[in-house]
Protein backbone atom coordinates (compact mmCIF):
# COMPACT_ATOMS: atom_id res chain seq x y z
CA UNK A 1 0.00 0.00 0.00
CA UNK A 2 1.18 3.36 -0.88
CA UNK A 3 -1.20 5.50 1.00
CA UNK A 4 0.21 8.62 3.16
CA UNK A 5 -1.02 10.06 6.00
CA UNK A 6 -1.16 13.97 6.44
CA UNK A 7 -2.68 14.07 10.65
CA UNK A 8 -2.65 17.40 10.25
CA UNK A 9 -5.37 17.41 7.90
CA UNK A 10 -6.51 14.10 8.96
CA UNK A 11 -6.36 12.99 5.01
CA UNK A 12 -5.50 9.98 3.50
CA UNK A 13 -3.98 10.41 0.21
CA UNK A 14 -2.75 7.35 -2.62
CA UNK A 15 -4.01 6.22 -5.67
CA UNK A 16 -7.55 5.93 -6.70
CA UNK A 17 -7.73 1.98 -6.38
CA UNK A 18 -5.71 1.73 -2.86
CA UNK A 19 -8.37 4.50 -1.50
CA UNK A 20 -11.16 2.43 -3.28
CA UNK A 21 -9.76 -0.78 -1.33
CA UNK A 22 -9.42 1.11 1.97
CA UNK A 23 -13.32 2.24 1.59
CA UNK A 24 -14.32 -1.85 0.74
CA UNK A 25 -12.30 -3.43 3.83
CA UNK A 26 -14.43 -4.61 6.31
CA UNK A 27 -11.98 -4.32 9.47
CA UNK A 28 -11.81 -1.19 11.18
CA UNK A 29 -9.57 1.61 10.11
CA UNK A 30 -6.36 1.23 11.62
CA UNK A 31 -5.51 5.11 11.25
CA UNK A 32 -5.00 8.14 12.99
CA UNK A 33 -5.58 10.86 14.14
CA UNK A 34 -9.24 9.22 15.00
CA UNK A 35 -11.60 11.80 12.94
CA UNK A 36 -9.44 10.82 10.24
CA UNK A 37 -10.69 6.92 10.99
CA UNK A 38 -14.43 8.21 11.74
CA UNK A 39 -14.07 9.87 8.40
CA UNK A 40 -13.18 6.85 6.48
CA UNK A 41 -16.00 4.59 8.75
CA UNK A 42 -18.61 7.54 7.53
CA UNK A 43 -16.89 7.43 3.63
CA UNK A 44 -17.82 2.98 3.91
CA UNK A 45 -21.46 3.89 4.80
CA UNK A 46 -22.67 7.17 4.35
CA UNK A 47 -26.37 8.41 5.51
CA UNK A 48 -25.61 11.11 3.42
CA UNK A 49 -23.35 12.74 0.16
CA UNK A 50 -23.07 16.38 -0.50
CA UNK A 51 -22.04 17.07 -3.80
CA UNK A 52 -20.90 20.55 -5.02
CA UNK A 53 -21.36 22.37 -8.74
CA UNK A 54 -20.17 25.56 -9.98
CA UNK A 55 -16.85 25.53 -8.79
CA UNK A 56 -13.75 25.34 -10.40
CA UNK A 57 -13.70 21.51 -9.39
CA UNK A 58 -16.59 19.77 -8.12
CA UNK A 59 -16.71 18.82 -4.64
CA UNK A 60 -17.80 15.82 -2.94
CA UNK A 61 -18.11 14.68 0.63
CA UNK A 62 -20.00 11.82 2.30
CA UNK A 63 -21.17 11.72 5.98
CA UNK A 64 -22.56 9.93 8.75
CA UNK A 65 -24.32 11.07 11.89
CA UNK A 66 -20.12 11.86 13.37
CA UNK A 67 -18.47 12.13 10.82
CA UNK A 68 -17.61 13.43 7.36
CA UNK A 69 -15.34 12.60 4.72
CA UNK A 70 -14.45 14.89 1.47
CA UNK A 71 -13.38 13.23 -1.66
CA UNK A 72 -10.90 15.08 -3.32
CA UNK A 73 -9.53 14.04 -6.74
CA UNK A 74 -5.87 15.00 -7.27
CA UNK A 75 -3.91 14.98 -10.67
CA UNK A 76 -2.46 11.50 -11.56
CA UNK A 77 -4.75 9.17 -10.96
CA UNK A 78 -4.78 9.95 -7.36
CA UNK A 79 -7.44 10.70 -4.52
CA UNK A 80 -7.29 12.20 -0.64
CA UNK A 81 -9.74 11.40 1.85
CA UNK A 82 -10.08 14.19 4.33
CA UNK A 83 -12.39 13.71 8.16
CA UNK A 84 -13.73 16.03 9.31
CA UNK A 85 -16.55 16.99 12.15
CA UNK A 86 -19.97 17.90 10.59
CA UNK A 87 -19.67 21.06 11.81
CA UNK A 88 -15.76 21.16 9.76
CA UNK A 89 -17.74 19.83 6.54
CA UNK A 90 -20.24 22.77 6.55
CA UNK A 91 -17.44 25.12 7.14
CA UNK A 92 -15.76 23.72 3.82
CA UNK A 93 -18.40 23.93 2.19
CA UNK A 94 -19.31 27.46 2.80
CA UNK A 95 -15.55 28.36 2.52
CA UNK A 96 -15.58 26.36 -1.11
CA UNK A 97 -18.48 28.60 -2.41
CA UNK A 98 -17.19 31.70 -1.03
CA UNK A 99 -20.23 32.95 0.83
CA UNK A 100 -19.61 36.45 1.70
CA UNK A 101 -21.08 39.53 2.76
CA UNK A 102 -23.27 41.15 -0.33
CA UNK A 103 -25.58 43.77 -1.08
CA UNK A 104 -29.05 43.42 -0.31
CA UNK A 105 -30.74 42.78 -3.29
CA UNK A 106 -34.14 43.17 -2.18
CA UNK A 107 -37.71 43.15 -3.73
CA UNK A 108 -39.81 40.07 -4.65
CA UNK A 109 -39.08 36.87 -6.15
CA UNK A 110 -39.17 36.74 -9.90
CA UNK A 111 -39.84 34.04 -11.83
CA UNK A 112 -37.69 33.54 -15.41
CA UNK A 113 -37.20 30.94 -17.81
CA UNK A 114 -33.79 28.67 -16.96
CA UNK A 115 -32.71 29.94 -20.39
CA UNK A 116 -32.09 33.49 -18.99
CA UNK A 117 -29.54 32.46 -16.23
CA UNK A 118 -28.43 30.18 -18.60
CA UNK A 119 -27.44 32.49 -21.22
CA UNK A 120 -27.03 35.58 -18.93
CA UNK A 121 -28.61 37.50 -21.38
CA UNK A 122 -33.15 38.50 -21.61
CA UNK A 123 -33.47 39.59 -18.34
CA UNK A 124 -35.68 42.78 -17.05
CA UNK A 125 -34.08 45.06 -14.99
CA UNK A 126 -32.83 45.00 -12.38
CA UNK A 127 -32.20 41.33 -12.73
CA UNK A 128 -29.94 41.33 -16.05
CA UNK A 129 -27.76 44.27 -14.10
CA UNK A 130 -27.40 41.29 -11.70
CA UNK A 131 -26.87 39.16 -14.43
CA UNK A 132 -23.93 41.26 -15.66
CA UNK A 133 -22.65 41.28 -12.30
CA UNK A 134 -22.55 37.43 -11.65
CA UNK A 135 -19.43 36.00 -9.80
CA UNK A 136 -20.80 32.53 -9.59
CA UNK A 137 -23.58 30.17 -9.61
CA UNK A 138 -23.02 27.27 -7.99
CA UNK A 139 -25.25 24.53 -6.55
CA UNK A 140 -24.83 22.46 -3.13
CA UNK A 141 -26.95 18.87 -3.37
CA UNK A 142 -27.19 16.66 -0.37
CA UNK A 143 -28.83 13.04 -0.59
CA UNK A 144 -30.00 11.07 2.06
CA UNK A 145 -31.93 7.85 2.02
CA UNK A 146 -34.70 7.70 -0.14
CA UNK A 147 -34.82 12.31 -0.33
CA UNK A 148 -32.55 14.56 -2.27
CA UNK A 149 -32.62 19.00 -1.58
CA UNK A 150 -30.39 21.44 -2.67
CA UNK A 151 -29.56 24.80 -2.23
CA UNK A 152 -28.95 26.56 -5.72
CA UNK A 153 -27.13 30.35 -5.37
CA UNK A 154 -26.44 32.68 -8.20
CA UNK A 155 -23.84 35.50 -6.22
CA UNK A 156 -23.64 38.48 -8.27
CA UNK A 157 -21.13 42.05 -7.10
CA UNK A 158 -24.83 43.13 -6.64
CA UNK A 159 -26.24 40.51 -4.31
CA UNK A 160 -27.60 36.70 -3.71
CA UNK A 161 -30.13 35.12 -5.43
CA UNK A 162 -31.53 31.63 -4.15
CA UNK A 163 -32.57 28.97 -7.32
CA UNK A 164 -35.37 27.35 -7.18
CA UNK A 165 -36.17 24.69 -10.38
CA UNK A 166 -39.97 25.17 -11.31
CA UNK A 167 -41.78 22.56 -14.03
CA UNK A 168 -42.16 23.80 -17.55
CA UNK A 169 -38.42 24.83 -17.74
CA UNK A 170 -38.33 27.83 -15.14
CA UNK A 171 -36.98 29.18 -11.91
CA UNK A 172 -37.98 31.25 -9.22
CA UNK A 173 -35.38 33.71 -8.45
CA UNK A 174 -35.43 34.92 -4.45
CA UNK A 175 -33.19 37.61 -3.38
CA UNK A 176 -31.21 36.94 -0.30
CA UNK A 177 -29.06 37.84 1.94
CA UNK A 178 -25.52 35.82 3.29
CA UNK A 179 -27.01 35.19 6.39
CA UNK A 180 -29.98 33.42 4.86
CA UNK A 181 -28.09 31.70 2.04
CA UNK A 182 -25.56 30.10 5.35
CA UNK A 183 -29.06 29.22 7.07
CA UNK A 184 -29.93 27.08 4.08
CA UNK A 185 -27.16 25.74 3.94
CA UNK A 186 -26.99 24.30 7.41
CA UNK A 187 -30.27 23.28 7.00
CA UNK A 188 -29.38 20.54 4.09
CA UNK A 189 -27.93 17.78 6.66
CA UNK A 190 -31.00 17.83 8.53
CA UNK A 191 -33.54 18.00 5.02
CA UNK A 192 -31.65 14.40 3.89
CA UNK A 193 -32.04 12.98 7.34
CA UNK A 194 -28.85 13.47 9.38
CA UNK A 195 -30.32 15.33 12.46
CA UNK A 196 -32.90 17.56 12.42
CA UNK A 197 -33.91 19.80 10.19
CA UNK B 1 -29.08 51.24 33.67
CA UNK B 2 -27.85 47.89 31.17
CA UNK B 3 -29.99 46.14 29.01
CA UNK B 4 -32.42 42.97 29.72
CA UNK B 5 -33.40 40.42 28.05
CA UNK B 6 -35.84 37.08 27.93
CA UNK B 7 -34.55 33.95 27.76
CA UNK B 8 -38.26 33.03 26.57
CA UNK B 9 -36.90 29.49 27.98
CA UNK B 10 -34.65 28.98 25.73
CA UNK B 11 -31.04 29.72 27.40
CA UNK B 12 -30.48 28.77 31.00
CA UNK B 13 -27.57 29.70 32.71
CA UNK B 14 -26.23 26.46 32.97
CA UNK B 15 -27.25 24.35 29.57
CA UNK B 16 -30.07 22.27 31.73
CA UNK B 17 -33.33 21.55 30.22
CA UNK B 18 -35.18 21.55 26.70
CA UNK B 19 -32.07 23.64 25.42
CA UNK B 20 -29.48 21.09 26.82
CA UNK B 21 -31.37 18.31 25.22
CA UNK B 22 -31.49 20.70 22.00
CA UNK B 23 -27.81 20.61 21.63
CA UNK B 24 -27.21 17.07 21.92
CA UNK B 25 -25.32 16.01 25.62
CA UNK B 26 -21.06 15.76 23.91
CA UNK B 27 -22.29 16.73 20.06
CA UNK B 28 -20.58 20.03 18.91
CA UNK B 29 -17.11 21.66 19.46
CA UNK B 30 -18.35 24.18 21.73
CA UNK B 31 -21.09 25.04 24.20
CA UNK B 32 -24.08 26.91 22.31
CA UNK B 33 -25.65 29.62 24.26
CA UNK B 34 -25.99 33.79 24.27
CA UNK B 35 -24.02 36.24 25.68
CA UNK B 36 -24.13 39.94 26.69
CA UNK B 37 -20.96 42.22 27.45
CA UNK B 38 -20.82 45.94 28.38
CA UNK B 39 -17.65 48.01 29.48
CA UNK B 40 -18.13 51.59 29.34
CA UNK B 41 -18.34 53.57 26.25
CA UNK B 42 -15.72 55.96 25.18
CA UNK B 43 -16.73 59.38 23.66
CA UNK B 44 -17.73 58.94 20.55
CA UNK B 45 -18.34 55.46 20.51
CA UNK B 46 -21.30 54.19 17.78
CA UNK B 47 -22.44 50.56 16.43
CA UNK B 48 -20.63 51.35 13.08
CA UNK B 49 -17.01 52.06 14.48
CA UNK B 50 -17.11 49.28 17.27
CA UNK B 51 -18.24 47.30 13.99
CA UNK B 52 -15.22 48.32 12.19
CA UNK B 53 -13.02 47.73 14.99
CA UNK B 54 -14.00 44.66 15.71
CA UNK B 55 -14.12 43.26 12.26
CA UNK B 56 -10.34 44.83 11.11
CA UNK B 57 -8.75 42.17 14.33
CA UNK B 58 -10.40 39.41 13.01
CA UNK B 59 -7.71 36.08 12.68
CA UNK B 60 -7.07 33.75 9.75
CA UNK B 61 -9.20 31.34 11.21
CA UNK B 62 -12.60 33.33 10.91
CA UNK B 63 -14.66 34.13 7.94
CA UNK B 64 -16.86 37.27 7.86
CA UNK B 65 -19.96 36.17 5.89
CA UNK B 66 -22.78 38.65 6.42
CA UNK B 67 -22.78 42.64 8.25
CA UNK B 68 -25.94 44.64 8.58
CA UNK B 69 -26.71 47.53 10.11
CA UNK B 70 -30.10 46.97 12.27
CA UNK B 71 -31.88 48.11 15.55
CA UNK B 72 -31.53 46.65 18.80
CA UNK B 73 -33.53 47.44 22.07
CA UNK B 74 -34.75 50.46 20.50
CA UNK B 75 -30.62 51.74 19.40
CA UNK B 76 -28.68 51.73 16.25
CA UNK B 77 -27.24 48.48 16.09
CA UNK B 78 -24.97 46.25 13.39
CA UNK B 79 -25.43 42.47 13.39
CA UNK B 80 -22.61 40.32 12.17
CA UNK B 81 -22.07 36.96 11.29
CA UNK B 82 -18.75 35.10 11.10
CA UNK B 83 -17.52 31.66 10.93
CA UNK B 84 -14.23 30.22 13.31
CA UNK B 85 -12.70 27.52 12.45
CA UNK B 86 -11.35 25.88 15.76
CA UNK B 87 -7.91 24.06 15.45
CA UNK B 88 -8.53 23.02 11.46
CA UNK B 89 -11.35 20.59 12.53
CA UNK B 90 -14.59 22.26 13.86
CA UNK B 91 -16.57 25.21 12.46
CA UNK B 92 -18.58 27.89 15.18
CA UNK B 93 -21.13 30.36 14.27
CA UNK B 94 -20.68 33.46 15.81
CA UNK B 95 -23.97 36.08 15.04
CA UNK B 96 -23.21 39.64 16.92
CA UNK B 97 -24.96 42.74 17.32
CA UNK B 98 -22.51 45.81 18.65
CA UNK B 99 -24.33 48.48 19.77
CA UNK B 100 -24.19 51.67 22.31
CA UNK B 101 -26.68 52.53 25.04
CA UNK B 102 -26.93 52.75 28.77
CA UNK B 103 -23.50 54.45 28.29
CA UNK B 104 -22.10 51.01 27.68
CA UNK B 105 -20.40 49.67 24.62
CA UNK B 106 -22.79 46.07 24.19
CA UNK B 107 -21.78 42.78 22.26
CA UNK B 108 -24.33 40.61 22.10
CA UNK B 109 -23.33 36.90 20.85
CA UNK B 110 -24.87 33.81 19.99
CA UNK B 111 -22.99 31.01 19.47
CA UNK B 112 -23.53 27.65 18.25
CA UNK B 113 -21.56 24.40 16.67
CA UNK B 114 -22.33 25.32 12.77
CA UNK B 115 -23.78 21.78 12.48
CA UNK B 116 -26.14 22.47 15.65
CA UNK B 117 -26.94 25.66 13.93
CA UNK B 118 -30.01 25.51 12.21
CA UNK B 119 -31.63 23.90 14.97
CA UNK B 120 -30.70 26.64 17.40
CA UNK B 121 -30.54 29.35 15.70
CA UNK B 122 -34.17 30.64 15.28
CA UNK B 123 -34.32 30.79 19.54
CA UNK B 124 -31.28 32.80 20.33
CA UNK B 125 -32.10 35.44 17.50
CA UNK B 126 -35.71 35.14 19.52
CA UNK B 127 -33.50 35.66 22.92
CA UNK B 128 -31.68 38.57 21.31
CA UNK B 129 -34.80 40.34 19.76
CA UNK B 130 -35.81 40.73 23.39
CA UNK B 131 -33.32 43.05 24.58
CA UNK B 132 -34.45 45.98 26.37
CA UNK B 133 -32.66 48.77 27.46
CA UNK B 134 -33.21 48.70 31.26
CA UNK B 135 -32.90 52.49 33.25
Amino acid sequence: MSLTVDHARAQVTGPDEEIRALLAEDAPPALEPPLLADGVRAARSPDARFRVTGLEEPLEAVADARAAALVLPLAGGRTALRGCTPSGLLGVLVRAVRLRPRPRAGGEPLTVPARVVGERSGAEEPLQAHLDALVAHWRIEAYGPGIGWYVEVLDSELGLWLVEALPEGKLTLTPATATAVLDELVALPGHVGLGAS
Amino acid sequence: MGLRFDTLDVVEPEPVGDFYAAIGAGRGASRAGFSLAGVPAEPGDDAYGLTDRAMSALDADALLIDVEPCELAGVPAVRTLVLEQLGGLATVVLEQWRLVAAGERWVVTATADLAAWAQLAAGLRAVVATLEVEA
